[in-house]
């Protein structure tokens, strides 16, 4: 794992996580909502159960209450097992008094409760509970009326009044609680162990993929296979492996370009090593003169040879680097053309530009057109005999180079646009690069190249770059 | 030291190209500083430095070769600088262009196009006042037009020794007939055709003043199609 630090790992950890926080959050939520409603169920439960049985006592008080000697009276023994055995750990106080509140046993401190229209309690209409304050403890209290009979009093209705601490409440409730934080907080921690177990298990096949792919050795584009892949990791990996497959041939056509550019340039300078050795060998100035002719010539090839190569690198980058603006052809070839004046005029060729409109604009990269109509000249220099007309032509969205050289055989025309594909005679020097840079920045510009061979009287050549007009 | 000859400040980092391209410039008759480095190249290019020109690498150890150019233009110094550089992207061009050079010239250069432009640059800043316009053995005299040929005096018109003139100025590079009308004939209503026939009647003097001293025609006016007229030599070199 000493990768994964290495490695974007943190990436692989956040999905992990992701994955963990989406399901174990909400998770928790539900399960902290249920544990709530769980323990408020239990408490209203627990709560009605401890009213009964407040009932029962006030019930059971209420039976034991007896008209003697001109006033209530209670059988405390018969009582107290009912107040007090039944209630553990929760005090109990009762209080009797006339439905107007006159005071006839008991505690007379009791508070009393106040009638409602609506009993809050269901089983018995004629009890109603509330919660009060005596002693300055909290208490619970049952109210309940009671007939009595053979009592003085003119009316045979009394209030019974039993208040009930809420020791054995609370500590039910404290119960219930932990009882129930205890069975959800387990149940969160089973499910948690679960899910991350089976997250981790989901996350395995995409770990086992990156880990395949960091091992890769830097030149190997060969495509990553899985065993059991995921149905949804598949379209991914596919994707993955078509690019390292582009990727590859990409590299691979790099590598053949570095093979053929390396073999290229030392041709050459073997050439001009060999040539100047010879010069300082031989004594007679007449030779050496030639030589030493033979050696710029060899240099000049070398140049060319250079600007290309590095042209060619600067065209395939050129996409990122600049963006179309509006070019005039008409002033772009007459300065091309210009530039190439004096090289033609010294090979004996006669280079012209023709302009057959006003003026033509198109979208383009000034930079890389510059380059493009360059290597034609170039190449109808270069190629043709001395004495080659050659022909610049501008016309209504097309730039062209004619001349009038022995021209390109039918079955090199196909080819001619391929790199360090060479059409001429192996006796004349050339890269093959020129019409590919060419073709290059054409299909850049979105622009068509064609090589037309011959012209006319079976020689020469033209080639044209065409816009498709808009 | 003579006064006479244009003093050039080379600044280039490679030794082999600076003792090389002095030494050519030398045997072309300028006196050649040599600065190895854009803060040698700085201190050289302080204020009352006496150079007629400074032909400035970019890619130069300490203190790059624009910021030199930069800072020389910054001082309100207007000597004629010309850039040589391995860096041939035209984006670079422009750049050095933009920041005050007067030239530009990629390498690998051609000896000869380099003093070509030397000679440009010196005669279009004044540098050098007393020097002719040369084209082999055609000599012009800027101040009269005064055109000798072989030595010796060649009889022009004054049209004709305009349009020579507009020629040997431009060195290398073709003058159409459109610049030539607007130069010669100034506003005069003839048309372009009176160009032509200008021209026709300098090659025919000039062919025929080198024939009368028995020497072969070693200048030529070139006609370039669709881009116009240059002044050439038949062994082809410019």
């Amino acid at each position: 794992m000493a990768q994964t630090r290495s490695h974007p790992g943190h990436a692989a950890a956040s999905l992990r996580r992701r994955l963990l926080s989406w399901i174990l959050l909400p998770l928790a939520g539900l399960i902290g909502i249920n544990a709530w409603v769980g323990y408020g169920n239990a408490v209203q439960a627990a709560n009605e159960a401890y009213d009964r049985s407040l009932y029962l006592a006030a019930r059971t008080l209420a039976e034991e209450l007896e008209w003697r000697d001109g006033r209530v009276q209670l059988d405390v023994m018969k009582a107290a097992g009912y107040l007090f055995e039944n209630h553990t750990g929760s005090r109990l106080f009762y209080k009797v008094t006339t439905p107007g509140g006159q005071w006839l046993a008991g505690v007379a401190a009791l508070p009393d409760v106040p009638v409602r229209t609506q009993s809050a309690v269901k089983y018995f209409a004629l009890v109603q509970f509330d919660d009060g304050v005596y002693q300055n403890l909290p208490v619970r209290l049952a109210q309940l009326t009671h007939v009595m009979e053979d009592t003085a009093l003119g009316d045979p209705l009394i209030k019974i009044t039993v208040a009930e601490t809420m020791e054995a409440r609370q500590q039910l409730i404290q119960h219930i609680l932990w009882d129930t934080l205890g069975s959800q907080g387990l149940l969160l921690l089973a499910a948690a162990l679960l899910v991350v177990w089976g997250v981790q298990r989901g996350i395995r096949p995409l770990e086992a993929f990156r880990q395949q792919l960091a091992q890769k050795a830097d030149d190997d584009f060969s495509p990553i296979q899985l065993p059991d892949l995921p149905r949804e990791l598949r379209p991914l990996i596919e994707t993955l492996n078509s690019y390292l497959d582009r990727l590859g041939r990409l590299i691979d056509i790099r590598k053949r370009f570095l093979d053929n550019a390396a073999h290229q340039l030392r041709t050459p300078l073997t050439a001009l090593k060999t040539q100047l050795a010879l010069a300082q060998r031989n004594a007679e100035p007449q030779q050496a003169q030639a030589l030493m002719a033979a050696a710029r010539q060899t240099t000049d090839d070398a140049v060319r040879l250079t600007e290309q190569l590095l042209a060619m690198t600067r065209v395939e980058h050129a996409r990122e680097m600049h963006s179309p603006h509006t070019v005039n052809l008409v002033a772009l070839a007459r300065q091309v053309t210009q530039e190439h004046l004096m090289r033609a005029h010294q090979c004996g060729d006669d280079l012209g530009l023709e302009v057959q409109v006003a003026q033509c604009e198109v979208q383009g990269v000034d930079l890389l057109l510059h380059e493009a109509l360059s290597n034609l000249i170039d190449n109808a220099i270069h190629h043709g005999p001395k004495g080659t007309h050659i022909t610049v032509r501008v016309g209504e969205g097309w730039l062209e180079v004619e001349d009038d050289g022995p021209g390109i055989a039918p079955q090199h025309q196909a080819h001619v646009f391929e790199r360090f594909y060479r059409a001429a005679p192996s006796g004349v020097s050339g890269s093959g690069l020129g019409l590919a840079i060419v073709k290059e920045i054409a299909s850049q510009h979105g622009a068509l190249l064609e090589v037309r061979s011959p012209v006319k009287a079976g020689r020469g050549t033209a080639l044209r770059i065409t816009w498709a007009l808009a | 030291m003579n006064t006479l000859k244009p003093r050039i400040l080379l600044v280039e980092d490679t030794p082999d190209i600076a003792l090389w391209l002095g030494t050519a410039l030398r045997q072309g008759g300028m006196a050649v500083d040599f600065a190895t480095d854009g803060l040698q190249a700085d201190r050289c290019l302080q204020a009352g430095h006496g150079f007629d020109a400074v032909l400035l690498d970019l890619q130069l150890p300490g203190q790059d070769g624009l910021s030199v150019l930069q800072a020389l233009r910054a001082r309100g110094d207007a000597v004629p600088v010309l850039i040589l550089t391995a860096r041939a992207s035209v984006p670079d061009r422009v750049l050095g262009l933009n920041m005050g050079a007067d030239d530009y010239l990629p390498k690998p250069f051609d000896l000869s196009e380099l003093e070509a432009r030397l000679q440009v640059l010196l005669r279009r800043h004044g540098r050098v006042k007393t020097t002719a316009l040369r084209w082999g053995p055609l000599e012009m005299q800027p101040e009269n037009g005064a055109v000798q040929l072989h030595g010796q005096v060649l009889a022009l018109t004054k049209r004709e020794a305009a349009a020579l003139r507009v020629l040997l100025e431009s060195p290398q590079r073709t003058v159409s007939k459109e610049q030539l009308h607007a130069e010669v004939f100034a506003d005069e209503a003839t048309g372009l055709d009176a160009v032509e026939v200008l021209i026709y009647r300098l090659r025919k003097k000039l062919e025929a003043g080198a024939l009368q001293l028995g020497q072969p025609c070693e200048v030529m006016i070139t006609t370039f199609r669709g881009m116009g007229y240059m002044l050439t030599s038949p062994s082809g070199q410019a």
